[in-house]
C-alpha cells in the first residue's frame, strides 16, 4: 500500500512538472501551434463534401417512402367491389362469340317465336 | 462550448500544447516537434472530423503517436545509412529496434542535470531515455489520465500491453529520477 503511494505521489510530482512546462512555452512556439491549428482548420473548411455525402440523405428518405408503400400495398386487405362480377354460368356467354351474337338479336327471336306460335 | 459540445478548434487548443511538449521530449528536437504536431491536426480533420467528439482524444493522441513512431524509424534508416557510407562505426546503434530499445546514451544523471539548474531538461531526458512504447504509455496514463482502455486505442495495443509499459516507464523512471522524488 505505502509502494502504490509513494508511485502515485511520484506520478503526481512528474505531472505537476510536465504541466508547468506546457505552462512555459515561449511565445514562439505558441504563435507556430496557433498557425498549425489554423492551417488544419482551413482545410476541413475547404474539404469538398464527396457527392454520396449529401446524396445520402435524400437517397435515405425516398428509400423509406418507397418502403413504406410497399409495404402499404401488401398488408392492406382488398377492398369490396360493389359492380357486377363475373360468374361461372357467365363465363360461357364471355367465351363464345356465337352466344353474345344470339344475346344481341335477342329481341328478333322473340319476335320470331311468337309469329311462329301466331302461325302454329 | 456552449452545451458541453467542443469544436474541432476548441479541442485542438486543449490539447496542442501537451502534444507538442510529447513530441520534443520524444524526438529532442522543437521543429521536429511542431512538424508533428501540425501533421497530427492535419490528417484528424482530414480522417476523424465527423467523428464523435468523445473519441476525438484518442484518436488524435494515436495518430500523434504513429507519427512520432514513424520519426524514428525514419531517424533508424537515417542511421543505417550513415553506417553504411561509413560516417558512424555504431553498428550496436543502427541494429537496435527503435520501438522497443531506442534510449538516449546521452542523457545526464540527475545530479549532473541538477547541477545545471534545469529540473526541467533532466525529466525531458529522463522520458527519452525510455523506449518509445514506455514513453507513450507514461504520457498518455500519467499526463493525459487516460484510462488503460483508451490509451491501448491510442497506442494500437492491447490493455496488458498498455499496463506492462506504463509499470516499466515508472519504475525506470523512479530509479533514474532517485532523489529528486520519492
Amino acid at each position: 500500500m505505502k509502494a502504490k503511494e509513494t508511485e502515485d505521489k511520484f506520478v503526481q510530482e512528474f505531472k505537476k512538472a510536465l504541466d508547468q512546462s506546457a505552462r512555459d512555452l515561449d511565445a514562439g512556439t505558441l504563435a507556430r501551434l496557433t498557425r498549425a491549428r489554423q492551417a488544419a482548420l482551413a482545410k476541413q473548411k475547404a474539404t469538398v463534401v464527396p457527392w454520396w455525402q449529401w446524396m445520402k440523405y435524400p437517397a435515405a428518405g425516398l428509400a423509406t417512402a418507397l418502403l413504406i408503400f410497399t409495404f402499404v400495398n401488401i398488408t392492406r386487405p382488398p377492398q369490396d367491389y360493389s359492380g357486377p362480377v363475373a360468374t361461372l354460368e357467365d363465363m360461357d356467354i364471355i367465351a363464345a362469340a356465337d352466344h353474345l351474337e344470339l344475346y344481341a338479336d335477342l329481341d328478333f327471336y322473340s319476335w320470331l317465336a311468337e309469329k311462329q306460335a301466331d302461325a302454329g | 462550448m456552449a452545451g458541453g459540445y467542443l469544436t474541432m478548434e476548441q479541442f485542438f487548443m486543449s490539447v496542442e500544447r501537451r502534444a507538442f511538449r510529447m513530441a520534443q521530449i520524444a524526438t529532442g528536437d522543437s521543429e521536429e516537434a511542431l512538424d508533428i504536431v501540425q501533421d497530427a491536426m492535419l490528417n484528424m480533420v482530414k480522417q476523424y472530423a465527423a467523428k464523435p467528439e468523445n473519441l476525438w482524444k484518442p484518436l488524435f493522441y494515436r495518430i500523434l503517436q504513429n507519427r512520432i513512431r514513424d520519426w524514428y524509424r525514419r531517424m533508424k534508416v537515417r542511421r543505417r545509412w550513415r553506417v553504411w557510407l561509413g560516417r558512424s562505426a555504431d553498428d550496436d546503434l543502427a541494429n537496435q529496434d527503435p520501438l522497443a530499445n531506442i534510449a538516449d546514451t546521452g542523457a545526464k544523471t540527475p545530479d549532473e542535470c541538477a547541477e545545471l539548474g534545469d529540473i526541467q531538461k533532466m525529466l525531458d531526458q529522463a522520458i527519452r531515455s525510455l523506449p518509445v512504447r514506455q514513453q507513450q504509455a507514461f504520457m498518455l496514463r500519467a499526463w493525459e489520465e487516460m484510462s488503460v482502455a483508451e490509451t491501448a486505442r491510442s497506442m494500437g495495443c492491447s490493455q496488458g500491453s498498455v499496463k506492462t509499459h506504463y509499470s516499466r516507464a515508472v519504475r525506470a523512471l523512479r530509479e533514474r529520477l532517485e532523489g529528486l522524488w520519492p
